[in-house]
């Protein structure tokens, strides 16, 4: 339905309720009339009077991000019916524990690398001081700092790890509705809810972006897929675990044959 | 014998609430228990009644519980916070995913190079341990600092996101 006298066409709000769309109309900015799916989503989710009492509820440049919030919330819905949204985080916090996890461990075997080589720079100045007749060195003060090498904190200091429980478990947490999920489909997060903070937490965090601004436009709904490939399994974790007690036993030897050079050549 | 209908304390909490009488194959009843009132008044108040049952009525009877846990979820997240909603929160786990895969990149790239300059770490029966920085990223998430997710398959069954989370191309580039 065009407006009288007007060259403008209806909205897609107005064109699929059929009734005049005026100039002063709320929902025209954010629903084209080129775009009747959009409208159409958002309308089988909300309906027209309940996305009107969010907006009316909110500053006017609160407006607009509520509408792309809606009309992306929407658009989710119409993929997925089962699950919306919750499947999507849900999905998310799976991945992200991969990756975190696949992190810890790519820091773990980094350690032992550096570690490595400390130990091999520190024979190596032994072994170059007992060549020039130096002093011989306090053996106990060489374990000692080999062994704090060893048992120093591995553990790399991420922002999410620290981070991650307050906002993961915050979506979650305390969810009364969240335990009645298809466990086949979504396993893993039974993992992961575990109890604390509510929601509100979440509250806290959004209110900080300024950049949900610029996040509305990399949100690209049109489908580009990729074949997700298989998680790398953690056997390799395993063996990371069973090379600490090598290297300490490596350390230890390296010691020993310094020791051993040190003894001959007192002898001479 | 006159089989008498249930009183009113039977009545979903969603008949309740619309002060109707409950009939026996509502739809709202399996879901929407009498002891959980606030449930159906949050999602009545996001998203109305009719709006649930419409879309109730389209999904497979057995999937209908975690479609009104999954509604209920987001009408509370609306309610806390009507801008963003649910949406916040997806924001906020890309983001974090996003930082979580750079540090993973810079993580890779270095054992990388003490791999290529270190000699091999042997576990306990003298074998060499695998070099992550070989292997490819986790679940293939990340290419050229851009993350690009999942399958196209659309069944609800497992749960793939169809959206490209990336950066604009003038960031993807850096």
């Amino acid at each position: 339905m065009t407006l009288k006298g007007g060259t403008s066409q209806a909205c897609a709000s107005c064109k699929y309720q059929r009734r005049k769309c005026s100039s002063e109309c709320p929902l025209a900015p954010y629903f084209p009339p080129d775009q009747p799916k959009m409208f159409q989503n958002a309308h089988k989710l909300f309906g027209v009077r309940k996305i009107l009492k969010i907006l009316e509820n909110l500053e006017s440049h609160q407006q607009e991000e509520a509408m792309r919030s809606i009309i992306y919330q929407a658009n989710i819905r119409d993929r997925f019916p089962v699950h919306g949204c919750w499947g999507i985080i849900c999905k998310l916090h799976f991945q992200i524990r991969q990756v975190e996890e696949e992190l810890h461990a790519v820091l773990a075997h980094l350690e032992m690398y550096r570690q490595q080589q400390q130990i091999a720079a520190l024979t190596e100045d032994v072994t170059s001081q007992l060549e020039l007749g130096m002093a011989p060195p306090q053996p106990c003060l060489a374990q000692q700092y080999s062994y704090s090498i060893i048992g120093s904190n591995i553990g790399y200091s991420s922002n999410y790890l620290d981070s991650n429980d307050n906002v993961g478990n915050s979506l979650w947490g305390q969810h009364p509705y969240a335990t009645n999920y298809d466990t086949n489909s979504m396993p893993i997060i039974q993992s992961q809810l575990v109890a604390s903070q509510p929601l509100a937490s979440q509250q806290e965090e959004v209110q900080n972006y300024d950049e949900m601004h610029p996040f509305f436009d990399t949100i690209d709904d049109r489908q580009s897929y990729i074949e997700t490939k298989e998680p790398y399994e953690s056997s390799s974790e395993e063996s990371l675990k069973d090379t600490a007690p090598s290297m300490e036993h490596a350390a230890e030897n390296e010691l020993k044959s310094a020791a051993a050079c040190f003894t001959l050549t007192s002898i001479n | 014998m006159r089989n008498h209908e249930p009183r009113a304390s039977s009545s979903c909490a969603a008949c309740k609430f619309l002060k109707r009488r409950c009939t026996p194959n509502c739809i709202f009843a399996p879901y929407f228990r009498s002891d959980e009132p606030t449930k159906f008044a949050k999602v009545h108040k996001v998203f109305g009644a009719s709006n649930v049952s419409k879309i109730l009525i389209e999904v497979p009877e057995e999937q209908r519980e975690d479609t009104v846990n999954s509604l209920a979820y987001e009408a509370e997240a609306r309610l806390r916070d009507p801008v963003y909603g649910c949406i916040g929160a997806i924001a906020l786990l890309q983001r974090k995913m996003v930082e979580l895969q750079v540090d993973l990149a810079i993580a890779r790239a270095r054992l990388a190079r003490y791999a290529a300059n270190s000699p091999p770490i042997l576990n306990d029966h003298g074998s060499m341990i695998p070099n992550f920085a070989e292997f490819p990223a986790c679940g293939g998430l990340v290419d050229n600092h851009r993350l690009i997710s999942v399958t196209p398959d659309r069944t609800e069954s497992s749960i793939n996101i169809p959206i490209r989370l990336g950066y604009p191309d003038s960031m993807a580039s850096s």
